[in-house]
C-alpha cells in the first residue's frame, strides 16, 4: 500500500467518541478483485443447476419421444459443449463479476465523455421484461403484435418530430449501424441519378464522431477529413471549400462536435455541400445537449440518425443489440430499409414492398426492447421535459467545466472563455508539462476512486486530452464530488507523481498489456476463439490473463505466473 | 573585448551570425560540422545565408519597434561575419564586442566567446543565426538565463529555440522587449541529431541542453519523434502515394521517414535526410538520383511533368526549406503547386493542432503561391485538409 492509500481517520473529533464523523473526500474505495475464471473453466461434469421431476407415468406414453416432433434439420448430433454448474456457483460468478465493474448504477459516471453515459431508470427495464412484449416473436402474424408495431410507428412520429426529418428508420442494431444505414441510402440516392461511380468521397471533421470516417470507409468511400481551425476548434468554411468536390457524395459532420463547441456556420457547410451535388448527413448520436433546441432539418440537413442508447437512455449494449435510428427527408425515403412500419387507420402493418430499399441492415425490423425503453423514457418527460433535458446537461456540463479549469494543469483549449454545449474536450498538457504525468495516468488513477476512466481520442489533437460530459442524469452534489476527485488526483500528481504512474492501486486488474488487444494471432473475444489460439481447454495453458497477482496466488492460479 | 559598450536605458539586442550555417543545404550535404564539408559546400557553389538571414530579422525588428515610435534597442554584434556584416547589409548602427577573429574560417568557439561578452554587457535578448549546431554552442556558452532566440539559418533546425522564420524573429524580438511586455520566457529544448542512430537510419534528435526562449507560439516545436505504433500508419500512407503515382514519370522524394515508408513500398532504397528521385514502372520503381543536391535533381526530372512528395516535420509543419532544400523554389515551381503530394500519418497530424504547415523556400513569392488549403494523405483511402501558410 502507498502512502496515497492511508487514509485519513474519521470520528476521532467531535463531541462524542461514539459520534459519527464526517466521511472524508473523496471518499474510500477498494474494488473487489476476485480472480475469476471463466464460466467455461468453472465446469464440473454432470454437475446441474435444476434437476427436473421424472415425467409422470402415462405423460411419457402419451407424448413419445419429444424431440422426434422436430425437423431433422434442427436436431443437434451432439449436445452443446455447455459449462455444467450448480446455480449456487452461477449466482456466485455472475455476482462477482458485478463487482468487478464500474458504471453509473456504481459511482459518477462522467469520465467517459462523448458516449453519454446517462442513467437509464429502472422502470423501463420493468416494462421490457413484462411477458407481454419479451415472449412475442417476429415472426408473428402482425396482426398478433398491433401493440409494439404502434410503439414502433409512434416512435417515428416522435423522432420525425425531434429531427425534423419526413421518415426515421429504427431497424439499425446500433449507431454505428445507423450512420452505415445512411451512408448506404447515400450511395443508393447517386446510383439513382447514376452519379454512384462519381461520387466516391465523404467528407468529415477531425472532431466529429470517429465512426463516420470509418462507416464511410467500410462502405468503401474515400474519407476527407478538415482540421480544426486552432482558434475556434471549428473547421473553416475554407477548408470545406477545398475539400468539396464533384467527388463528394455527403458531408457527414456532428454538431456540436467532440469538443462540446457548436458550430454556428453549419447551415452555411450544407449549402456548399448541396451546390456541390452532394448530401449531408447530421450525426446526432449524441443529442443530449440540442433536443428540443435545433433540429437537422432546419439547418438543410439530408439525413440524421440517433443512438437510442445516448440520448434516449437505453443501456449501452457494448456489444450486445443496442438501437440506432436514421432520419431522411422526404427524397431519401424510398432508400430506407425494409420493411416499414406503416399505418392503415387502427392498423399497423409491415410494408415490403420497397423497390428502391437498400434492403435489411438487420435480421426484422429492429431491437424491440430498445425501441420499446426509448419509447417509454420519451413519453414520461414529454416535449418540455426533453428540452429540460438537454438544458440541464448544457448546465451541468458548464458547472463541471468551471470546477475543472479551476484545477492546476487544465485548460480547455479552443474557442477561450466560451462555454460549450453538452461536454468539453479538457487537455492536462500543461500537467504533463509540470509533472510528466499523462492525462491516460490520471484517467487510470480515478479507478482507484469508483469511477470510470477516460479512452479514444486518438489521435490526440487536443494534447493529453480528457472529454467530460455530465449528461443531465447527475446532481450538483454529485459535481463536487467528481470535481473533488479529480482534485485529488491532480494534487498528487504535483506532489507524489509516481503514486499516479502505478495506478491503478485499489482496483480489480491491474495494468493491462495492450499488444493482446492489437494482435490479431492474440486477441479472444470468445472461449472458442482463446481456445483455438491458445490451446485451451485450461487456464493453465494460457498466458497471463492480465491481473496483478500476488506471487502467493500462483499456486491456485498457475495461468497467474507471468509468461516467459 | 573592446571599452564597455554603453548601453543606457534602452534595451539591447546581442547578435551572433553563425556565418557558415547553412551552406551545406542547398548543394544537398548535412550541415556544415566540419571544415571539409563547408570546403565542399564552398565548391559545390553554395552562398553563405546566414548573414542574410539575420539582416532580415534586424530590419523587421526596426521596422516594428519604429511603427509603435519606441526607441530601437541597442545592438551588438560578433566581429566581421560573426554579425557585423549583417548589421551592415541592414542598415543598422552596432557596437562590436570583441577584437575581429583571425583570418579566414570562423569556429564555433569564436560563437561562443561571442555570446559570452553578451552576457557580460547584460543584453536583454541574445539573438543567433545558425542551425542546431549553433544552438548547441550558445547552450555551452551562456547561462541558461539569458533570454535567447534563433534566426533560423542552418540546415538542421529541429531545437525548439528557433523562430519559425527570420521575419519572425524580429517580431518576436521587438515584443519581447516592448516597454509594455512582461519578457516571459520559456525553457525549450536543444536538439541536435546523434550521428550514430542517424546512420542507422534513425531520426533521433538527442537533447544538449536548453535555452530560455520569449514565449511564443511563433517558436518552432521540437521535432516529435515518430512512435513505434506509427509504422503501420506509415506504410498504409506510404501505399496510398505509391498508387496515386504516374507510372514513368520522374518522382521527387523528400527526406523523412514517412517518404521512406513510400520508397520501401516502391522498393527503391532513400536517404533519410536526403532528396532522392525516382521513377515508379510497371515491373518498379528505379533510383535516378540518391542523395542529390539542387543539380542532380534537376537533371534527373528533366524538363517533363514531375511529382514531389514530402512530409511535413513532425513537431514543426515545415513542408519546404527545413532538410530539404535540394528541392529548390524553381523545380517546386516548374512542377506546379498540383504535383506537390503530402504525405503524413494522422497523428503527425494531429499533433500540429490545426496549425497550418509551413514553407520557407526562400522565395517568397513561391512561398505565397504555395499557401491555401492541400490534401495530406494520411492512410488508405484517407485524406486530411490542411492549410499551408509561409512561415
Amino acid at each position: 500500500m502507498t502512502a496515497s492509500q492511508a487514509h485519513p481517520a474519521t470520528g476521532t473529533a467531535g463531541p462524542s467518541p461514539d459520534a459519527i464523523g464526517p466521511k472524508p473526500m473523496p471518499r474510500r474505495f477498494h474494488q473487489a478483485s476476485w480472480d475469476e475464471p471463466i464460466i467455461f473453466e468453472l465446469s464440473a461434469p454432470g454437475t446441474r443447476g435444476v434437476l427436473l421431476p421424472e415425467v409422470e407415468p402415462g405423460i411419457r406414453e402419451r407424448v413419445g419421444d419429444p424431440v422426434a416432433a422436430l425437423p431433422v434439420g434442427v436436431r443437434r448430433r451432439t449436445p452443446p459443449a455447455l459449462p455444467e454448474l450448480a446455480q449456487i456457483h452461477v449466482v456466485r460468478h455472475y455476482t462477482r463479476l458485478s463487482q468487478e465493474n464500474l458504471g453509473v448504477d456504481l459511482n459518477i459516471d462522467v469520465g467517459q465523455g462523448t458516449c453519454t453515459m446517462k442513467y437509464s431508470p429502472k422502470v423501463n427495464d420493468q416494462l421490457i421484461r413484462s411477458p407481454r412484449l419479451a415472449d412475442l416473436h417476429p415472426l408473428q402474424d402482425p396482426a398478433t403484435i398491433q401493440g409494439v408495431l404502434e410503439i414502433m410507428w409512434r416512435l417515428e412520429q416522435i423522432l420525425c418530430e425531434i429531427s425534423g426529418m419526413s421518415r426515421v428508420t429504427l431497424q439499425p442494431g446500433a449507431g454505428s449501424a445507423a450512420i452505415w444505414t445512411n451512408v448506404s441510402m447515400i450511395r443508393a440516392y447517386h446510383a439513382a441519378r447514376g452519379e454512384g461511380d462519381r461520387r466516391d468521397e465523404i467528407v468529415t471533421t477531425m472532431f466529429s464522431h470517429p465512426s463516420n470516417a470509418a462507416c464511410a470507409k467500410t462502405a468503401g468511400f474515400r474519407v476527407v477529413t478538415l482540421m480544426p481551425d486552432p482558434d475556434t476548434g471549428r473547421p473553416s468554411l475554407d477548408a470545406l471549400r477545398a475539400a468539396v468536390s464533384d467527388r463528394t457524395a455527403a458531408l457527414l459532420i456532428t454538431n456540436p462536435e467532440d469538443t462540446g463547441i457548436f458550430n454556428p456556420e453549419i447551415d452555411d457547410f450544407v449549402r456548399i455541400v448541396h451546390e456541390a451535388g452532394g448530401l449531408c448527413s447530421y450525426d446526432q448520436a449524441n443529442a443530449n445537449g440540442i433536443l428540443g433546441i435545433t433540429r437537422a432539418r432546419e439547418a438543410g440537413f439530408d439525413l440524421c440518425h440517433f443512438n437510442l442508447h445516448k440520448t434516449f437512455s437505453t443501456p449501452h449494449a457494448c456489444g450486445g443489440p443496442a438501437a440506432g435510428a436514421c432520419g431522411v427527408t422526404e427524397d431519401l425515403a424510398p432508400f430506407l430499409p425494409s420493411p416499414t412500419v406503416e399505418r392503415d387507420g387502427d392498423r399497423f402493418f409491415l410494408d415490403a414492398d420497397r423497390p428502391e430499399s437498400i434492403g435489411k441492415v438487420r435480421p426484422w425490423y429492429g431491437v424491440a426492447p430498445n425501441i420499446v425503453r426509448a419509447y417509454a423514457w420519451i413519453m414520461s418527460l414529454g416535449a418540455t421535459g426533453l428540452r429540460e433535458v438537454a438544458e440541464v446537461a448544457v448546465l451541468n456540463n458548464n458547472y463541471l467545466m468551471h470546477r475543472v479549469l479551476g484545477l492546476r494543469g487544465s485548460s480547455a483549449p479552443y474557442a477561450a472563455g466560451k462555454r460549450r454545449i453538452e461536454q468539453v474536450r479538457y487537455s492536462w498538457d500543461e500537467l504533463t508539462r509540470d509533472t510528466g504525468v499523462h492525462s491516460e495516468e490520471l484517467g487510470v488513477r480515478m479507478a482507484d476512486f469508483g469511477t470510470h476512466y477516460w479512452t479514444s481520442h486518438h489521435p490526440f489533437v487536443v494534447p493529453e486530452p480528457m472529454t467530460l460530459e455530465p449528461t443531465e442524469s447527475y446532481s450538483r452534489a454529485d459535481l463536487d464530488e467528481y470535481a473533488a476527485m479529480l482534485g485529488a488526483v491532480v494534487r498528487e500528481a504535483y506532489a507524489e507523481p509516481e503514486t499516479i504512474r502505478t495506478a491503478p492501486h485499489r482496483s480489480t486488474v491491474h495494468q493491462v498489456r495492450h499488444e493482446w488487444f492489437d494482435d490479431p494471432a492474440r486477441w479472444a473475444v470468445t472461449w472458442r476463439a482463446y481456445c483455438r489460439k491458445h490451446g485451451g481447454g485450461g487456464i493453465a495453458a494460457t498466458p497471463d490473463a492480465g491481473r496483478d497477482s500476488p506471487p502467493s496466488s500462483g499456486a491456485a492460479h498457475p495461468a497467474a505466473a507471468p509468461d516467459a | 573585448m573592446r571599452d564597455g559598450p554603453h548601453l543606457g536605458a534602452r534595451p539591447s539586442i546581442g547578435l551572433v551570425v553563425n556565418p557558415i550555417a547553412g551552406l551545406g543545404g542547398r548543394v544537398g550535404l548535412k550541415g556544415t560540422d566540419t571544415p571539409e564539408v563547408v570546403a565542399r559546400a564552398l565548391a559545390l557553389g553554395a552562398i553563405p545565408q546566414a548573414p542574410r538571414r539575420a539582416a532580415e530579422t534586424l530590419l523587421a525588428l526596426h521596422s516594428v519597434v519604429a511603427s509603435r515610435g519606441d526607441p530601437q534597442p541597442g545592438l551588438l554584434v560578433g566581429p566581421g561575419d560573426l554579425g557585423e556584416s549583417a548589421a551592415r547589409l541592414a542598415g543598422a548602427a552596432a557596437t562590436v564586442v570583441v577584437e575581429a577573429v583571425h583570418d579566414g574560417q570562423t569556429t564555433a568557439a569564436d560563437t561562443r566567446q561571442v555570446a559570452r561578452a553578451f552576457e557580460s554587457a547584460g543584453v536583454d535578448l541574445l539573438l543567433f543565426a545558425g542551425g542546431d549546431g549553433t544552438a548547441r554552442d550558445l547552450a555551452a556558452a551562456v547561462d541558461e538565463r539569458v533570454p535567447t532566440l534563433g534566426i533560423p539559418a542552418g540546415v538542421k533546425v529541429q531545437s525548439a529555440v528557433f523562430a519559425t522564420s527570420p521575419h519572425t524573429a524580429g517580431e518576436i524580438s521587438a515584443a519581447f522587449l516592448a516597454p509594455a511586455s512582461r519578457r516571459t520566457t520559456a525553457e525549450r529544448e536543444v536538439v541536435d541529431l546523434d550521428e550514430a542512430a542517424y546512420r542507422r537510419g534513425e531520426v533521433a534528435p538527442l537533447l544538449h541542453g536548453y535555452l530560455r526562449v520569449p514565449a511564443s507560439r511563433s517558436i518552432q516545436s521540437r521535432k516529435a519523434p515518430t512512435p513505434p505504433g506509427e509504422a503501420a500508419a506509415m506504410a498504409a500512407a506510404g501505399a496510398e502515394v505509391v498508387a496515386s503515382l504516374p507510372i514513368g514519370q520522374p518522382c521527387v522524394l523528400g527526406p523523412g521517414t514517412t517518404v521512406r515508408a513510400v520508397a520501401e513500398q516502391l522498393g527503391v532504397p532513400k536517404t533519410l535526410v536526403g532528396v532522392d528521385v525516382v521513377v515508379p514502372g510497371p515491373g518498379g520503381a528505379r533510383l535516378l538520383a540518391g542523395d542529390a543536391g539542387e543539380r542532380e535533381v534537376r537533371a534527373a526530372i528533366g524538363a517533363g511533368p514531375v511529382s514531389i512528395v514530402v512530409t511535413p516535420i513532425g513537431g514543426q509543419g515545415f513542408l519546404f526549406g527545413r532538410g530539404n532544400q535540394p528541392i529548390a523554389p524553381a523545380i517546386i515551381r516548374a512542377a506546379g503547386r498540383d504535383a506537390v503530394i503530402v504525405v503524413a500519418t494522422p497523428a503527425k497530424l494531429a499533433a500540429l493542432g490545426g496549425r497550418p504547415l509551413l514553407v520557407d523556400t526562400g522565395d517568397a513569392e513561391l512561398d505565397r503561391a504555395l499557401a491555401g488549403f492541400i490534401t495530406v494523405i494520411t492512410g488508405r483511402a484517407e485524406r486530411v485538409v490542411v492549410p499551408v501558410a509561409p512561415a
